[in-house]
C-alpha cells in the first residue's frame, strides 16, 4: 500500500495538533455553557480521548496496515464498504467547505477587507493543491516547522494578555451556576464531534506511519495538548471580553487579541493572530483534501491519488461559494447541522466496525474451542 | 518549463499586494469621535489628524487636528456621510476616545454603541466619555497646548488623573459593554467638559496663549441605569465610588482640624475588599478598605514624632474616609439606586441561587442592603519634614 511514505510519531503529533486547533480556537466553541465553557471543553476532550483510544484505537490495532476504506471493505464486504466510503468522501468534502469558508470570513473580516471571495478561495486552494500534491510526508514536515511558530505565538498571546491589564477573573464565577446539565449539553453535541471527533480522518493516515507502536498514545497526547491550548484560550476569552461578547462576536478570540496592549508598545497583533489561526485551519483543510483524494483512489483503484486533487478542490471551491452565502448561514451550519451530520461518521460507523471486530474475534475463539 | 510559465501566470496574483489596499496617502487617521443627538438624527464628529502637522518638527502654524461634523439619520449614516467632507477614507483603527453627548446618553446609549462595536477596525480598548455641559463635538474642537490635539490630550489626561487623583478612571468600550449587558451591575462612564470660551477655544491661538481661553477637563462619573444615563456624581461621591471599586491608585484625603486648617493624607496605596455574607435573610456586605499613605500637608499642631499622636491622626483619617464611603453608599442606594459597584455580582458569584431570587426586584433589595464599612489607615511616612511648621519660638 505505502509507496515508501513514512511519517514519524512526532510529525503525526504535530499534524494532529494543528488539525484540532483548526478554526476551533478562534470560534471559542462551548460558549453555550456561558462561563463554564472551559469545563465543557475538558469534558468533551475526555470523551474525545475515550472515543479516540478505544474505538479508533481498536480499529487501528487490528488493521494497522490498511486505510479506513479497506477496513470498511474488509468488514462490510466490498460493495457496501465502497458505498460507505463514498459517503465518507462526501462528508469530508462538506466539512472542508465549512473550513475554507471560515478561512474566507476570517480573512475578509480582519486581514483583507473587501477582497472578493473567489480570489481568497482560489489562492487558498492553489496552495492546498500544491501541498497535497507533494504528499503527506511534505505536509508533515511543513507542520513541524509551523508547530513551533504556533506554540510560540499562543504562549506569547497568553503572556501579553496577562500583561495587558484587561483580565477580570470575576467573569469566571459562579462556577456551574445552572448545574452540570447545560455544560454537558454544550459539550456533547458539539464536542465529541468538533475538534476531537473529526480525528476519524486520521484512520486514513495512520497507515503511513513508520512505526506501528505507540500511535494511539501519541494521538492521545496530541488531543491532550490541544485541549490545554483551547481551554486556556477559552478561559482567557471569558475573563477578558466576557460572556456576552463571546456569544455576540463573529470570532471572539480575535476580539480578545485586539485587547492586547502592553504599555502601548505591544499592540495591534491581530493580523499576526489571523495568520497563526489560519495556519492551523489550513493544515486541517490539507488533511481533509488529502484524505478525500486517498479514499477516492482506494475506492476506484486508480494508481495515483494526485489525479483527484484538482477536481476535489474545484468542487470544494464552488460549493463554498454557492451553498453558503452568508456568515449567519455558516455559523448555523457549523453549530447546528454539522454535529448531527457528523455523528454517524465519527461515532456510529466506527463503533459498528469495532463491534464487528470484537464479534469476529469472539466467534473465532468459539470455533477453535 | 511548464512550471516556469505557471509561475509567471501566478505573479500578478502574488505581487500586487492586497486587493483593496489603502495606501497611507489615501487614508486619514481618526483619533477621536464624538456623537451628538439632534432633533432630526445624529451628529458624528471626527477628529482628523493633519499628517504634516502631527510630526515632531511641525511648524505649528496651523492646527494639527481638523474636526468635521456631519448629520445623518443614525450614527452609522452620519459617519458615512462624512465622506462628502473629507478627501480621504477615514480609518478608525486608531481611535482613542469616543465622546457621547449627555442628551444621547440620557435617551439611551445603545444606538450609538452598536454602530461603534460592530466596526471591524475599531479597537475595543478605546475609551468612552460623556460630554458634560457642552456638546460632544465641542470637546474635540478645543485646541490644546502640550499635547498636539484634543484627542491625545484626553487620553493622556485620563491616565494622569487615574494615577494622581483618582476621581475618575478610564472605562474602555469592552468594559462598558460588559457592565451594560450583565444583569448584576450597572455601567458608569467618566465625564468630560470644557471650561472657558468655546468660540476662542478652537483657534490656533488657544494653544499659543499662556492662559488658554478654553481648556478641557475631566468630570466625575456619569451613572447609568440599563442603557440610560441617570445622573452625574460630584467629586466627593465619585471618589467614593472609585474607592469602593478598588480603583484608587493615589489621591488626597482632607481632614479639617480647625477652621480653614487641614491635615491632608496622600494616599499611596488603597485596597478595598468587598465581602458578602449570604447566610442570613438579607445579604450583608462587609467593605474593608486598607489605605497606606503619607502626609501631604499638616496645618494644626500635632507632635508627629510620637506614635500615639500618629495613631490619633490615623484614626481621624479613618473616620473621614469611612464617612465618605458611607455617604457614597447612601447616595447610590437612595438617590440613584444604581448598582455601579456590582454588588449584585458579589451575591451572584457567592450564592447564585439566592441571586436568582433577588434578581427580579434587585432594585428594591439594593435600596435596603445592609453593609459594614471598616477602614484602616496607616501613615507610612510623614513626608520630608516631620512636624508641622510653626512660628512658636518667634
Amino acid at each position: 500500500m505505502t509507496e515508501k511514505i513514512n511519517i514519524s510519531k512526532f510529525q503525526l503529533y504535530v499534524i494532529m495538533f494543528h488539525y484540532m486547533l483548526g478554526p476551533a480556537s478562534v470560534l471559542c466553541i462551548g460558549g453555550e455553557a456561558n462561563q463554564d465553557a472551559w469545563i465543557a471543553i475538558i469534558i468533551a476532550s475526555i470523551i474525545g480521548i475515550i472515543n479516540f483510544s478505544l474505538i479508533y484505537g481498536t480499529i487501528y490495532k487490528y488493521n494497522n496496515e490498511l486505510s479506513f476504506v479497506k477496513v470498511l471493505e474488509k468488514y462490510f464486504g466490498v460493495i457496501i464498504g465502497k458505498i460507505i466510503s463514498s459517503i465518507y468522501v462526501i462528508y469530508f468534502l462538506l466539512t472542508s467547505v465549512l473550513i475554507i469558508r471560515h478561512i474566507y470570513e476570517m480573512v475578509t473580516m480582519y486581514l483583507l477587507v473587501g477582497t472578493p471571495i473567489i480570489v481568497i478561495i482560489f489562492l487558498n486552494l492553489l496552495m492546498i493543491i500544491y501541498a497535497v500534491n507533494k504528499g503527506i510526508e511534505t505536509i508533515a514536515r511543513a507542520g513541524e516547522i509551523y508547530f513551533f511558530a504556533t506554540i510560540g505565538a499562543y504562549i506569547s498571546f497568553i503572556l501579553f494578555l496577562t500583561l495587558s491589564d484587561v483580565i477580570d477573573i470575576n467573569n469566571l464565577f459562579p462556577v456551574l451556576e445552572n448545574g452540570l446539565k447545560p455544560v454537558i449539553k454544550a459539550s456533547l453535541p458539539l464536542f465529541i464531534i468538533y475538534p476531537f471527533g473529526e480525528l476519524v480522518s486520521f484512520l486514513y493516515i495512520f497507515q503511513y506511519l513508520n512505526k506501528t507502536k505507540g500511535t494511539i498514545k501519541t494521538g492521545t497526547f496530541a488531543i491532550f495538548s490541544a485541549t490545554i491550548i483551547i481551554t486556556i484560550i477559552t478561559i482567557l476569552n471569558i475573563v477578558t471580553i466576557g460572556v456576552y461578547l463571546i456569544h455576540n462576536s463573529a470570532y471572539p478570540t480575535m476580539k480578545m487579541i485586539r485587547l492586547i496592549n502592553v504599555e502601548n508598545i505591544i499592540q495591534r497583533l491581530d493580523s499576526l493572530a489571523v495568520l497563526i489561526f489560519l495556519t492551523s485551519s489550513f493544515f486541517k483543510l490539507i488533511i481533509f483534501i488529502f484524505v478525500i483524494c486517498n479514499s477516492i483512489r482506494d475506492i476506484t483503484g486508480v494508481k495515483k491519488y494526485q489525479y483527484f486533487i484538482i477536481p476535489a478542490a474545484i468542487i470544494i471551491g464552488i460549493i463554498s461559494i454557492l451553498l453558503i452565502t452568508s456568515y449567519t448561514k455558516l455559523i448555523y451550519v457549523t453549530k447546528f447541522v454539522e454535529p448531527y451530520v457528523s455523528l454517524p461518521f465519527e461515532l456510529i460507523i466506527p463503533l459498528i466496525v469495532v463491534i464487528i471486530i470484537v464479534l469476529r474475534k469472539f466467534l473465532h475463539k468459539f470455533k477453535e474451542t | 518549463m511548464k512550471i516556469k510559465y505557471f509561475c509567471i501566470f501566478l505573479l500578478p496574483f502574488l505581487l500586487t499586494g492586497c486587493w483593496s489596499a489603502n495606501e497611507l496617502n489615501e487614508l486619514t487617521l481618526i483619533t477621536s469621535m464624538a456623537i451628538d443627538k439632534e432633533e432630526d438624527g445624529y451628529l458624528v464628529t471626527l477628529a482628523i489628524t493633519v499628517p504634516s502637522e502631527a510630526t515632531i518638527n511641525a511648524p505649528g502654524r496651523s492646527a494639527s487636528t481638523v474636526v468635521s461634523s456631519t448629520r445623518g439619520i443614525n450614527a452609522c449614516d452620519a459617519f458615512r456621510r462624512t465622506s462628502s467632507k473629507i478627501s480621504r477614507t477615514p480609518n478608525l483603527s486608531h481611535i482613542q476616545n469616543i465622546i457621547i453627548s449627555e442628551e444621547l446618553a440620557k435617551e439611551g446609549i445603545l444606538p450609538a454603541i452598536d454602530c461603534i462595536i460592530r466596526d471591524d477596525q475599531l479597537r475595543p480598548t478605546s475609551f468612552l466619555f460623556i460630554a458634560k455641559g457642552v456638546k460632544a463635538k465641542d470637546v474635540l474642537a478645543i485646541n490644546t497646548s502640550i499635547e498636539h490635539s484634543a484627542s491625545s490630550k484626553i487620553s493622556q489626561m485620563i491616565k494622569n488623573a487615574e494615577v494622581n487623583y483618582s476621581i475618575v478612571n478610564a472605562v474602555s468600550l469592552v468594559e462598558f459593554i460588559n457592565s451594560l449587558t450583565t444583569p448584576d451591575k450597572e455601567a458608569y462612564l467618566p465625564g468630560i467638559g470644557v471650561y472657558g470660551d468655546l468660540e476662542k477655544g478652537n483657534t490656533v491661538d488657544n494653544s499659543q496663549d499662556v492662559a488658554p481661553s478654553a481648556i478641557i477637563y475631566l468630570a466625575p462619573y456619569a451613572l447609568f441605569k440599563k442603557d440610560k444615563m441617570i445622573a452625574w456624581l460630584d467629586d466627593y461621591t465619585s471618589k467614593g465610588v472609585n474607592f469602593l471599586l478598588n480603583d484608587v491608585k493615589s489621591t488626597m484625603i482632607n481632614y479639617q482640624c480647625d477652621n480653614d486648617r487641614y491635615f491632608v493624607l496622600n494616599v499611596r496605596k488603597a485596597k478595598t475588599k468587598i465581602k458578602v455574607n449570604t447566610k442570613g435573610k438579607v445579604p450583608k456586605f462587609t467593605i474593608s478598605a486598607d489605605i497606606k499613605g503619607t502626609i501631604c500637608q499638616a496645618d494644626c499642631r500635632l507632635d508627629l514624632t510620637k506614635t500615639s499622636k500618629v495613631k490619633e491622626l490615623e484614626n481621624k483619617f479613618q473616620r473621614v474616609i469611612k464617612q465618605q464611603l458611607q455617604k457614597t453608599m447612601a447616595n447610590l442606594q437612595t438617590n440613584y439606586t444604581s448598582d455601579v459597584l456590582g454588588l449584585g455580582g458579589y451575591i451572584h458569584r457567592k450564592d447564585h441561587k439566592l441571586w436568582k431570587n433577588l434578581n427580579k426586584d434587585w432594585e428594591e433589595v439594593f435600596k435596603n442592603l445592609q453593609y459594614e464599612i471598616e477602614v484602616k489607615v496607616t501613615i507610612v511616612q510623614p513626608g520630608a519634614i516631620i512636624n508641622p511648621i510653626t512660628n512658636d519660638d518667634k
